[in-house]
């Protein structure tokens, strides 16, 4: 699901990169493309301002050459007109030198004078002479002919002209263009070529006629004629080409020309290519940019990946260690009330028999309980939670348990158990000896297992060895050696893998973890210990562990077993029966439930018990009165117990500074307890809780001069009317229970050990129901899961409480998922929508639970039939005296009248009044108990 | 991620405003013809039987003859009204502003100027720019043909030449005239006359009637804008040689010949110079050959011998193996200016004839 989503999530990441970097592509090309235009465009503007200045230098070199013509003509006709003999001469004398052109001249009137005459016809030049002006005319198959007047004074005398014949032209004034390759011809405005252009020796002028050309120079014309030069570029053939064009000064004719486009950009190409360049290193950036971006992107996608990953694999260890925990407490909470049991048959029984017995029940489930707590460690160590304590301990206690716990199963096989120990060895040492039992229990038990005959060896030696601070110290050497099956030597190596069990077909009949020895070994390790076997297939296996033990009293050890008779003799510490109601605690719990429970619990040490259902109150109330012990739950909502506490100490009033105050906590870790210990709690207590260990507490904690023995005082009759109505309320219990189904009395009754507390704890429960369902649905709606977690595991306990384990599984379940939630910071959409459907599973059940005890709460005044009726008289009295009680706070009065009055029948006009008052007494709501009595 | 977008987009955006910047001075490659809008201001009025109604009539001819849309003005003077009606034709789209008198040339010269795509065409001015042509007839080489008719008609040998000023224009006419009269009539007498004033009828009339009761004169043609001469000399049974237009039917009995202006070929070609954006920029002095100027058709008054010789001095002239004055050319105090073999060059004859030809008699 989770993986699925990833990929989804990285495709649309990658389209999205994708996405932008093709419109960041786009961009560029168009970019580019518009660069590349323009820069063509600014080059060929730049062309043909260079191709224009080529035609105007062109221009130039004609116009210079025509009016060399002219100028030498003009020098001529100055003379000429002068001294007009002479002249003559002259000009047989130019026209000799000159074989190319002929020197003509004739009167304004078209005389003949000097060589051959031309007509005004074929060159209007000669008319322009005759006006007075120099002139140049092209008469096409004839020639070109340059004309300039002869002056005597100020009028027109003679026209003096040269012919040049048009198969000469080029020759004397072609000109070449961009060292050859361009070609330029000069034309007059007729478009007609006076002057062609040459290719490979010819006279070339088909290309100037052509119509492409043509039009060129047609759309040059403004130009040319307003700044008297222009250029552009056309499309030849396959080649482009500019054309340019340029007036030549003095004349009609103006020069055109053209230049392959390749021969103008000569150079400039490398413009392009740098602009090309620069743009390619521009792309080329983009790119790596992109590039980089992508991986960036990819780099925070993966370790957005990776933070999924681990979150899962914190949630699936954080699952696997509620796993634990939760197992471990299911498991052994029966066992612990085997044991209390059996621990009441130990007190209590005389026969000796009957001890014995129940002292290997105590072994048993001692033995049972360790494997738990195997487990339980285990998984510590995984967690690296694991403590090692460094206290002192009697090393003879130890294997006293051990052995006797080892004698027991050796028992029931066909082996010996021998123990060899040195009695030199110091009994006090410092050190964790649970830890050393439990090693030396795992090598033993493992050896029994394995061992079907022959004996068992626990062996105990070692050697005074003090450390370098001086301090004295022992190496213990504790050996099992056994005569079993043996190990091959391949699977030494496999040995102290968790969950290892070698020789799997032998054993497969063999029960066990497989974590005992990986356990020893990590102890050990954490202890400063170590561990070598040494083993021979089918004859047997030595297990050593080497340890280093302070010693805290240098006492030998001698001979273990009398220490444990003498254990065994001194009579086990009885369950103290006591009374104490000058005592006054006061009792924390959001689920009321608990509290009843509590109040149950204590009810026949007659301690007066102030109950309070969230921080804030219990704060108010520890401000009022000086109570004897306090006892705090943990998880409330708003403030937590911690919290609480610390309000309370710190309070100015300072009435409870002092008092004990002991934390209430499925928590079932060792740490835990170091926890509460250190946040300012004297003592700490599992829940749910155990009436035994709660009055345990109870003596150790309250002043010892409130504790009266049991006795002491004079029986309370209500006691024994509480054990003749016990068994009626048994009874009606067991029917309520089968009635219903889904809960199990056998389960309640474990927990409450007591018909009475039973039925007011459910009952309690079913009134809570509704609301608590409620608040449940708002809390998770306006996503307070901090407080809706709260909710959901004060539902579980007392859900478990009155025997509906099923529920209250649910609601654990959405308690983890609840915790993680808050820990993921409610980023999982996928959880808290499995955690709101879920809820509404749970909250269809829980109300369901409602409708059904509903059902059976309103048959159940079947009591009442049997009751005598109450007057209204007698009942308004009760109100009265409640009402005095309440204003004094004293709940134990009140709870007695109200228990006489539900003992009666109530008359149908006060059941109503009735009913709410006992809701409110329940709920030691001072107020509405005043209200509800008053109106 | 946004904040690279953006730093992007900067970039992008810093780099094209630096594209813009370079900016390219275009040019106008349009070689495509279009049909400008053409205004034509005068400074007379259109029905003046004269030098605007030639004007007029010319462009009249054109604009049937091409379907160009042209506007017409009448009596526009040459001062700032004349500034602020060509500048309201361009913002309204005109493309060609044909004026005809050499009075608007400064006005025109500093427009063009401002306007340098709007093109100027202006009659009678001398200058020139990129966008403005101006030009002028050779009309003395009509006046030089309408003189030999002169010559040939009068018995008296005295013609009447009412002028309104002399100016080289005028005087270089007047000599022209005189050179054809002289051509066949070397006795006869031309009796030049001014009204210092184009325009007004009555000195026109006053000016002409002293001419007449002054001299014998049988034949008279003038260069004024009205034709008031005309008319006295027509009412006096004198024979009449118009100018600028015929008007033979206004007078039927006594009129020979004019000198006529062909307006509408120039105007034609220069118009679709500028249609096709290729006016040259210059000043054009355009005779006979070219067909701007042109004598009228001679009335049946003149004989047919007179019509042959006006027919051959035509021809010569056209071809330009001749000009009015090839020497030998005496001025009025029977100085030689132009010797056999020689001629005037244009320079002399556009602005510097301030003399009299032999055979005029003017006051």
């Amino acid at each position: 699901m989770t993986a699925e989503k990833g990929q989804g999530k990285l495709n649309r990441r990658l389209i999205r990169v994708f996405l932008s970097f093709g419109v960041m592509l786009l961009l560029l090309l168009l970019i580019g493309a518009y660069l590349y235009f323009r820069v063509d465009g600014l080059l060929n503007v730049y062309l043909e301002e260079q191709g224009k200045k080529q035609a105007e230098a062109l221009s130039e070199v004609v116009s210079r050459q025509f009016e060399g013509e002219l100028n030498s003509l003009a020098t001529v006709a100055s003379e000429f007109t002068t001294i007009e003999e002479v002249s003559v001469d002259a000009l047989n004398a130019m026209q000799a030198s000159d074989r190319v052109s002929r020197i003509g001249v004739q009167k304004v009137d078209g005389t003949p004078f000097f060589g051959i005459t031309y007509k005004v016809h074929d060159f209007p030049c000669i008319k322009r002479a005759i006006h007075g002006e120099e002139a140049i005319s092209y008469s096409q198959g004839k020639g070109l002919l340059f004309c300039v007047p002869a002056f005597r004074d100020r009028n027109v005398a003679y026209v003096i002209y040269r012919f040049y014949p048009e198969n000469v032209l080029f020759d004397y004034f072609g000109v070449s263009s961009f060292g050859g390759a361009g070609r330029v011809c000069v034309s007059d405005r007729n478009n007609r070529i006076v002057i062609p252009a040459i290719r490979n020796g010819k006279t070339e002028k088909t290309l100037f006629t052509e119509r492409v050309v043509v039009d060129g120079f047609s759309e040059l014309t403004r130009e040319l004629y307003l700044t008297g030069s222009a250029a552009t570029f056309r499309r030849l053939e396959q080649d482009d080409v500019m054309l340019y064009a340029a007036e030549i000064a003095g004349s009609d004719f103006y020069l055109t020309g053209y230049v392959p486009k390749s021969v103008v950009q000569e150079g400039v190409q490398y413009i392009k290519m740098v602009v090309a360049l620069v743009f390619a290193i521009l792309v080329a950036l983009v790119f790596l940019g992109g590039f980089l971006m992508a991986r960036l992107e990819a780099r925070a996608h993966e370790s957005e990946q990776f933070r999924a990953l681990s979150l899962i694999e914190r949630r699936s260890n954080a699952a696997k260690s509620d796993f634990l925990a939760n197992m471990s407490h299911e498991i052994r909470t029966p066992i612990n009330a085997i044991l209390g049991m059996n621990e009441m048959i130990l007190n209590e029984s005389g026969d000796e028999q009957i001890k014995v017995y129940a002292e290997n029940i105590e072994n048993a489930g001692n033995n049972l309980l360790s494997i738990i707590n195997d487990i339980l460690d285990f998984s510590k160590i995984e967690a690296g939670r694991m403590e090692i304590l460094d206290a002192p301990y009697r090393l003879s206690a130890i294997l006293n348990d051990v052995c006797s716990m080892i004698e027991l199963r050796v028992r029931s096989k066909n082996i010996a158990f021998v123990t060899d120990v040195d009695p030199t060895i110091p009994d006090g040492l410092y050190g964790d000896g649970q830890r050393i039992r439990q090693c030396m229990l795992n090598l033993l038990t493992n050896a029994v297992k394995y061992t079907n005959e022959g004996s068992i060896t626990l062996h105990l030696s070692g050697e005074r060895t003090d450390l370098e601070s001086g301090e004295p110290a022992y190496e213990l050497i504790i050996s099992v050696k056994d005569t079993g099956i043996g190990i091959r030597k391949e699977d030494i190596s496999k040995l102290f893998d968790k969950f290892e069990r070698v020789d799997l077909k032998q054993n497969n009949t063999i029960e066990g973890t497989g974590l005992g020895l990986a356990i020893t070994q990590n102890v050990l390790h954490l202890m400063g210990g170590s561990i070598q076997v040494e083993s021979e297939y089918g004859i047997g296996s030595v297990f050593t562990m080497r340890l280093m033990q302070r010693i805290s009293e240098n006492h030998p050890i001698g001979d273990f077993r009398k220490k444990k008779v003498q254990v065994k003799t001194a009579p086990a510490p009885k369950r103290i029966a006591y009374r104490a109601p000058s005592a006054r605690i006061l009792a924390v719990d959001d689920t009321i439930v608990n509290l009843t429970v509590i109040k149950g619990l204590l009810k026949h040490t007659g301690i007066q018990v102030d109950p309070a259902t969230c921080g804030e109150d219990a704060i108010n109330m520890a401000d009022e009165v000086v109570y004897d012990l306090i006892l705090m739950d943990q998880r409330m909502p708003n403030m937590d117990g911690t919290e609480t506490l610390m309000h309370i100490r710190n309070s100015e009033k300072g009435k409870n500074r002092t008092t004990p105050a002991i934390a209430l906590t499925a928590d079932a870790f060792q740490d835990a307890k170091e926890r509460y210990l250190e946040a300012g709690f004297t003592d700490y207590l599992s829940k749910p809780v155990a009436g035994a260990a709660l009055e345990e507490m109870m003596l150790r904690y309250l002043p010892a001069d409130k504790i009266l023995p049991e006795g002491s005082e004079k029986t309370d009759p209500q006691t024994h009317t509480a054990d003749r109505e016990g068994s009626r309320e048994a009874e009606f219990l067991k029917k309520v229970y089968d009635r219903i189904g889904v809960l199990s009395y056998e389960e309640a009754i474990r927990y409450m050990n007591d018909d009475d507390i039973l039925r007011v704890t459910l009952t309690q429960f079913y009134e809570d129901i509704l609301p608590n369902a409620d608040a449940i649905e708002g809390l998770l709606l306006a996503d307070d899961l901090e407080n809706y977690t709260i909710k959901v595991h004060g539902l579980k306990s007392s859900a478990r409480l009155v025997g509906a384990s099923a529920l209250s599984g649910k609601a654990e379940k959405l308690e983890h998922q609840g915790n993680l939630l808050q820990e993921s910071g409610q980023e999982d959409t996928d959880l808290k929508n499995s955690v709101v459907e879920e809820t509404k599973e749970l909250l269809a059940d829980y109300r369901d639970l409602h409708e059904k005890l509903a059902a059976v709460f309103q048959t159940t005044d079947e009591t009442e039939e049997i009751a005598e009726e109450i007057s209204a008289d007698e009942l308004h009295q009760i109100y009265d005296a409640i009402l005095e009680f309440a204003s004094v706070y004293d709940l134990d009065s009140i709870d007695l009248l109200m228990k006489k009055v539900k003992a009666c029948r109530i008359p149908g006009s006060e059941k109503e009044k009735c009913a709410e008052l006992e809701k409110h007494v329940r709920n030691v709501d001072w107020a509405e108990i005043e209200r509800t009595l008053r109106c | 991620m946004k904040k690279t977008y953006f730093i992007i987009l900067g970039i992008i955006i810093c780099f094209l405003a630096g594209l813009f910047l370079i900016q390219l001075t275009m040019r106008k490659a349009d070689a495509e013809t279009e049909d400008k809008k053409i205004a034509l201001l005068m400074n007379g009025s259109r029905d003046d039987l004269s030098y605007c109604q030639a004007q007029y009539e010319g462009m009249r001819r054109y604009e049937l003859g091409s379907g160009a849309t042209v506007t017409y003005y009448d009596n526009v003077q040459p001062d700032e009204r004349f500034t602020k009606l060509v500048k309201e034709l361009i913002t309204a789209g005109y493309g060609i502003i044909v004026c005809d008198s050499y009075v608007y040339e400064p006005l025109i010269l500093e427009l063009a100027e401002q306007y340098p795509d709007i093109y100027f065409l202006n009659a009678t001015g001398t200058q020139s720019a990129g966008n403005y042509c101006s030009y002028l007839g050779r009309v003395y080489q009509v006046r030089y043909l309408t003189g030999i008719v002169a010559g040939k008609s009068t018995k008296t040998n005295k013609i009447g030449y009412i002028i309104a000023s002399p100016t080289p224009e005028t005087i270089r006419q007047a000599n022209a005239f005189t050179i054809g009269v002289r051509k066949v009539n070397p006795d006869a007498v031309v009796y030049v006359r001014y009204t210092n004033n184009w325009n007004n009828d009555k000195i026109a009339q006053t000016v002409t009637r002293k001419l007449i009761k002054e001299q014998e004169i049988d034949v008279l043609t003038l260069q004024t804008n009205t034709i008031m001469p005309l008319k006295v000399a027509d009412e006096n049974g004198i024979l009449t040689i118009g100018n600028n237009r015929d008007n033979h039917e206004l007078f039927p009995d006594t009129y020979l010949t004019a000198c006529v202006f062909d307006w509408s070929p120039f105007f034609a070609d220069r118009i679709s110079e500028c249609n096709r954006n290729r006016l040259i920029g210059k000043h054009y002095w355009e005779g006979m050959d070219t067909g701007l100027v042109e004598m009228a058709p001679m009335t049946d008054l003149v004989d047919e011998g007179t019509k042959q010789i006006v027919e051959e001095e035509t021809a010569k002239i056209i071809e330009g193996s001749y000009d009015i004055f090839f020497g030998p050319v005496f001025d009025a105090k029977g100085t030689e200016r132009v010797r056999r073999g020689e001629n005037l060059p244009d320079s002399e004859l556009l602005t510097h004839m301030d003399w009299y030809v032999e055979g005029v008699d003017a006051k």
